[in-house]
């Protein structure tokens, strides 16, 4: 491949990823554009608009308090069962490594009908709540989480520094939280992060889970990409902020070594 | 504990090949048989093909011109825009491409102008859902495709340069067969997601059009008619299966991979 062509390809790339984030935020602020192919005029009047909507904020906050959710409940499942294993019994690893696979082999749709299905049978009650959402984001995440925790367990050599721990007299709890949570720090972050990330983008869980009865800010957003352009616009800035910020985290946290975080959520 | 996120999916597993508690594999013949369920397994399969095809022979490239052409810096740059690019959610997608090419898009009305007469895109059918998915399945395969340059030492191509051999030689004999392992695996990645991909159809096809996919079955079956749940739980099984085999391919690419790194 010459010079040339490389760079022409790069610029290609560059370009059509930019393009519908560049068409996006310019209708946000877009007074009206419908045949023209530039907008007729610009003002911050959706801007305002779509903030003042209630929906905005309420399903905005949603979002992020599930986000925040789905953080806890995937790290606090997560760290002592992955630590546990790494430590004590690494025969188990093999079949934790199917185990946490398992959602990863199951795309949002096929998770959510999974969760509803025997959720359903075993626990009627738990049907169309936040609190399945939550449970089912957590399973959405599990396989970002476990990757990145197991990660640092594995890079920062566990196995010795609990031994060493345990020569030095450490009980357990000690040693969880004066040897191994220190070093974890940044498994954790990214694993916080990319649990986040995956939340607040999904869609199709939180569609299929509880739909219009407890609106994320992705299921608003599905009413109005049909219904209302400017509003759509605008929110999907929001996302597009949302999503910068959690790749640069992330990106900074892993030290730009971590392909493939994007999860299945297209 | 982890055991509690997973059994929902082993029993989903279980409830499809057994419904009325008696195994049966009768509901697999019937989907599998013919009718709109068969037509949406094998669109589902061929637009995953395609879309990870088509996105894999751009990304590779796009991961050479990374690898070689570009400074550390704007590498950087690069990788983190893919990696948005991969997390941005579907709505928010296909509302810019239709934006920019829908019937009054941008760019539709742009070339309209620009050959003097309207030009029409069709953005709802199968090949505007294989542009779209390339927004994500592009920057995809660039980034699981990435690391594997690595193995691209330099030494080998002095070494071949040193032996004699050609550029083009050097690419039959001994770049080829190195990177043809990472390439496929990326490919099969791709694969899985562009299968399971939810999101980006519905937003964009909404049930508007005769093209049928199986998350949109499942999703409409599930969702707003709520019968023949079996049917349901057979197509996510069969996604299921689909996409452990294609991971479970990439799972043994990486190993030999992980061999020759070594």
């Amino acid at each position: 491949m010459t010079r040339a062509a490389g760079w022409a390809l790069l610029a290609g790339f560059a370009a059509f990823l930019l393009l519908p984030l560049a068409a996006t935020a310019l209708y946000a602020v877009a007074s009206t554009w419908t045949t023209t192919v530039m907008p007729a005029g610009l003002t911050l009047d959706w801007l305002v608009r779509t903030v003042r909507e209630p929906r905005f904020a309420e399903t905005l906050g949603r979002s992020l308090g599930l986000g925040v959710v789905v953080i806890a409940l995937d790290l606090l499942l997560a760290t002592p069962a992955l630590v546990a294993l790494v430590v004590r019994r690494a025969a188990w690893r093999r079949v934790l490594d199917v185990a946490a696979l398992l959602p990863y082999a199951m795309p949002g749709v096929v998770l959510a009908l999974a969760v509803v299905r025997f959720y359903g049978a075993v626990w009627p009650p738990l049907l169309g709540t936040p609190a399945l959402l939550a449970l089912a984001h957590g399973a959405l995440a599990l396989p970002v989480v476990y990757w990145a925790i197991l990660g640092n367990l594995r890079a920062i050599r566990l196995q010795d520094l609990y031994d060493a721990a345990l020569m030095s007299g450490a009980r357990w709890p000690q040693t969880l939280r004066h040897v191994v949570l220190p070093n974890v720090a940044t498994g954790l972050g990214v694993a916080a992060v990319a649990a986040f990330a995956a939340s607040f983008t999904d869609f199709a869980v939180a569609n299929l889970v509880v739909g219009a009865a407890w609106p994320t800010f992705s299921v608003w957003q599905g009413s109005l990409i049909r219904a209302n352009a400017h509003l759509m616009a605008v929110t999907s800035v929001v996302s597009l902020v949302v999503t910068l910020g959690t790749t640069l985290a992330l990106l900074r946290l892993a030290g730009g070594g971590a392909p493939g975080l994007g999860h299945g959520r297209g | 504990m982890l055991l509690l996120l997973v059994l929902p999916g082993l029993a989903l597993v279980w409830n499809s090949l057994a419904p009325d508690g008696r195994p049966s594999l009768a509901v697999y013949a019937r989907i599998l048989a013919g009718g709109g369920y068969r037509r949406a397994i094998l669109t589902s399969v061929l637009l995953a093909t395609v879309s990870a095809g088509l996105g894999t022979a751009v990304g590779g490239p796009v991961a050479l011109a990374l690898h070689r052409l570009v400074g550390d810096r704007l590498r950087a740059t690069l990788v983190a825009l893919a990696t948005v690019a991969t997390n941005y959610g579907g709505l928010p997608l296909v509302f810019g491409f239709v934006l920019l090419l829908g019937s009054q898009g941008a760019l539709t009305l742009l070339l309209g102008q620009l050959a003097r007469r309207p030009v029409s895109v069709e953005l709802v059918s199968f090949w505007g859902l294989v542009l779209v998915y390339q927004y994500f399945l592009v920057p995809l395969c660039v980034l699981t495709f990435l690391p594997a340059l690595a193995l691209l030492r330099p030494e080998l191509a002095e070494a071949a340069a040193v032996h004699g051999a050609r550029p083009g030689r050097f690419w039959r004999h001994v770049g080829g067969p190195l990177l043809l392992p990472p390439l496929g695996a990326s490919f099969l990645v791709c694969f899985a997601h562009a299968l399971g991909s939810f999101t980006t159809p519905w937003a964009l096809i909404g049930g508007g059009s005769s093209l049928t996919l199986i998350p949109l079955q499942i999703g409409f079956l599930y969702g707003e008619a709520g019968f023949d749940l079996e049917a349901a739980d057979a197509l996510a099984v069969t996604v299921i299966a689909l996409v452990a085999a294609a991971l479970a391919v990439y799972d043994r690419a990486m190993r030999r991979v992980a061999r020759w790194s070594a």
